[in-house]
């Protein structure tokens, strides 16, 4: 037998200290929860708090009563009581455990509650950190973009090839400085917005080809062209260009590189023609001297045949037309050697203005005789330079008796001396009222035995040979003409020492 | 502001109504007479009831143990505290449980006595199983410490000042 009054004595202790203890529970968390009233987790832990305080009153409560009236004699209202006591017991084990498994939602609620304000926080700190540094960030940012922008600017700017942006007609929005100087303006304020890309094309047929080729592909690649500047010259361009879509409030606008190959061109021909003519000039010295041996000797014996003849006799006069052609064909030889620069060249100081008024000398009672005025504007300052005097006066003579030829009836003949300080050479330049050179001719003007005049009025050899000579002495002989207008040809000789090394 | 005044009133009304419907609910209940209802609910009814409210409460707290373990909360003091409440609140359920099917075996002849003067006994006889029903009787020894480790869990977060730490890992 075991008693049972300390199973009463704990259920009496044990359900005042569950009243008391729950009480204490809910106390604490409620002093938190005033704390962090937001706090889900402290919710959870009051309600949680507050049901055990529940389940503690409904059962302890109910103990204590049991008790209370057994003592007392009052078993019969316990026994009333005691389901009433029970089902509230058993109401607040289901409240108890409801609330207990709200745990898991609380949990995520919390945690996303958690998530949530580390990122509003972590954009506020953020915000706050740029409200303070909005100045400066702003600042550096623009210190940035105007570095950028200047960068690309002085790129832009400083490019040797025309950048130009325009918008989709083709009217140019800016230009570069390269831009300007390729076609020939001053300042931007002639082109922006004034003037178009079809107007610069010098064959408006390559602008719609170009045209057609940007709209179908987006983009056009070194296309070679020409275009026209102010002053309307024509100078070959590679011409590259892109589409750049517009994007929002921009238009779509074409961007493009104009690169000027005009000198790269002329280079191209010069070598071209070199080529052509030092292949000519070899040629033509082993022709040359094969030939020059027999007409000496030719020339030779028809002399030594003259001595003999008496000079009325038809001998005396066939054996001079002998002569007379030998000597033709020995001229022609010797001319064909000169080209060739096979024949020695004997340099000497000499000045350039000198040599032009010996030739003059020659010269001008013949471009008299014509009606032909020569105009000569030579310049004193000249320095004396180291050349073949006979050789350069061959070439000067032979282009002044080629102008003379181009005149037809009267006309001028104009002669300027300079030095290019820039470049130390010395220019001299030969102006023409004549026919002109037709432009199909002008490629060719240099060739040995391309003429235009009549037959036996020309070898087509002096050019020729005057271009050797020249190249001979490092210059350079260009020519620029226009039909029925006149002809310049332009002389360059370098105003330094031009004897080869060792000589 | 009418919003916020309706808003009031209507809360008002829901909470009158429920006041009133529990009112009607424990008037019932007390009425221990006749039942008119269509089914007839004896006692074995208000038994199983209760009982399958511990397993209720039980399966609460074993969820809350798992919830805690299982998210290592239990590395917080405060909820390995708590942890160890649940524990011993599932613990006095089995053991609630236990003393109710023993309790509801049991007829006066077990027992020799008055309660009025707590001179009852418990009859051991032949069945060693009394001893449990004996012992299972003092449920608070399980309850209280249940309870106590919730306050002093609840303390502890209260003291770490944050209820819940996240374990990124």
């Amino acid at each position: 037998m075991l008693p049972l009054f300390p199973v009463y004595l704990v259920d009496l202790i044990g359900s005042a200290s569950m009243i008391v203890i729950s009480f204490l529970c809910v106390m604490l968390v409620r002093t938190k929860k005033r704390e962090d009233p937001t706090n889900v987790i402290w919710t959870y832990l009051l309600w949680l708090s507050l049901a055990l305080f529940a389940f503690a009153i409904s059962r302890s409560v109910g103990h204590i009563i049991k008790h209370i009236l057994i003592v007392t004699g009052k078993k019969s209202i316990w026994l009333q009581l005691r389901p009433f006591s029970g089902a509230m017991n058993t109401i607040m084990f289901v409240l108890v455990a409801s609330i207990t498994l709200f745990f898991q939602r609380v949990q995520n609620i919390y945690f996303q509650i958690v998530k949530d304000k580390q990122k509003i926080q972590r954009f506020s700190e953020k915000l706050m950190w740029l409200n303070r540094h909005l100045e400066d960030l702003v600042s550096a940012r623009t210190a940035e973009l105007q570095a950028s922008e200047t960068k690309y600017r002085r790129i832009f700017e400083g490019s040797n090839d025309m950048l130009f942006v325009a918008d989709n007609s083709g009217t140019f929005f800016d230009v570069n400085k390269s831009g300007l100087d390729l076609l020939g303006y001053q300042d931007k304020a002639e082109i922006i917005k004034k003037i178009n890309l079809k107007d610069i094309f010098a064959n408006g047929e390559d602008f719609q080809y170009i045209f057609s080729e940007l709209h179908e592909k987006g983009i056009i690649r070194d296309h070679e062209t020409a275009v026209i500047s102010k002053d309307g010259s024509t100078k070959t361009v590679l011409f590259s260009c892109t589409i750049q879509p517009g994007q929002e409030d921009d238009p779509e606008t074409l961007q493009g590189v104009i690169k000027d190959i005009t000198h790269r061109k002329e280079i191209e021909k010069h070598m071209l023609r070199a080529d052509k003519l030092a292949s000519l000039g070899k040629l033509s010295a082993g022709l040359a001297h094969e030939i020059n041996n027999p007409l000496g000797m030719i020339l030779g014996y028809t002399q030594l045949l003259l001595r003999y003849e008496k000079p009325e006799t038809q001998r005396y006069s066939d054996l001079k037309i002998i002569e007379k052609h030998v000597r033709n064909c020995k001229a022609i030889v010797e001319d064909l050697l000169n080209f060739a620069r096979s024949t020695e060249t004997k340099k000497i100081e000499s000045n350039i203005n000198e040599l032009l008024r010996d030739v003059l000398k020659v010269m001008e009672h013949q471009f008299e005789m014509n009606g032909i005025e020569i105009v000569a504007d030579l310049n004193e300052e000249l320095p004396n330079m180291t050349i073949d005097p006979e050789k350069i006066k061959q070439v000067f003579m032979n282009i002044l008796m080629n102008a003379k030829d181009a005149i037809q009836g009267r006309g001028k003949i104009t002669i300027k001396s300079d030095l290019n300080s820039r470049d130390n050479t010395v220019v001299i330049t030969f102006s023409d009222t004549g026919c002109g050179i037709r432009s199909e001719d002008l490629p060719h003007i240099f060739d040995p035995f391309f003429t235009t005049k009549p037959t036996g009025k020309g070898t087509g050899l002096g050019l020729s040979v005057s271009y050797g000579i020249i190249q001979d002495h490092g210059g350079n002989i260009e020519v620029e003409s226009k039909v029925d207008e006149g002809t310049t040809f332009i002389v360059t000789l370098p105003a330094k020492d031009n004897r080869p090394k060792g000589e | 502001m009418a919003s916020g005044k309706r808003t009031r009133i209507h809360e008002k009304s829901t909470n009158s109504f429920i006041l009133a419907a529990l009112v009607f609910s424990f008037v019932i209940l007390g009425i221990t007479g006749n039942s008119w209802a269509t089914q007839i609910h004896d006692r074995p009814e208000g038994l199983f009831a209760h009982q399958m409210a511990h397993v209720f409460f039980m399966t609460s707290m074993i969820f809350l143990v798992y919830w805690l373990r299982k998210n290592r909360f239990v590395k917080q003091k405060g909820w390995r505290l708590i942890q160890y409440s649940g524990i011993l609140f599932a613990l006095w359920n089995i053991d609630a449980m236990l003393v109710h099917c023993i309790d509801e075996m049991l007829d006066t002849s077990f027992f020799i006595g008055s309660q009025v003067n707590w001179s009852k006994k418990l009859i051991i006889k032949d069945h060693p199983w009394l001893i449990i029903y004996y012992v299972g009787r003092m449920d608070h020894l399980l309850c209280v410490p249940a309870i106590l480790f919730l306050y002093f869990g609840i303390k502890q977060l209260h003291e770490e000042g944050q209820p819940l730490v996240i374990n990124e890992d």
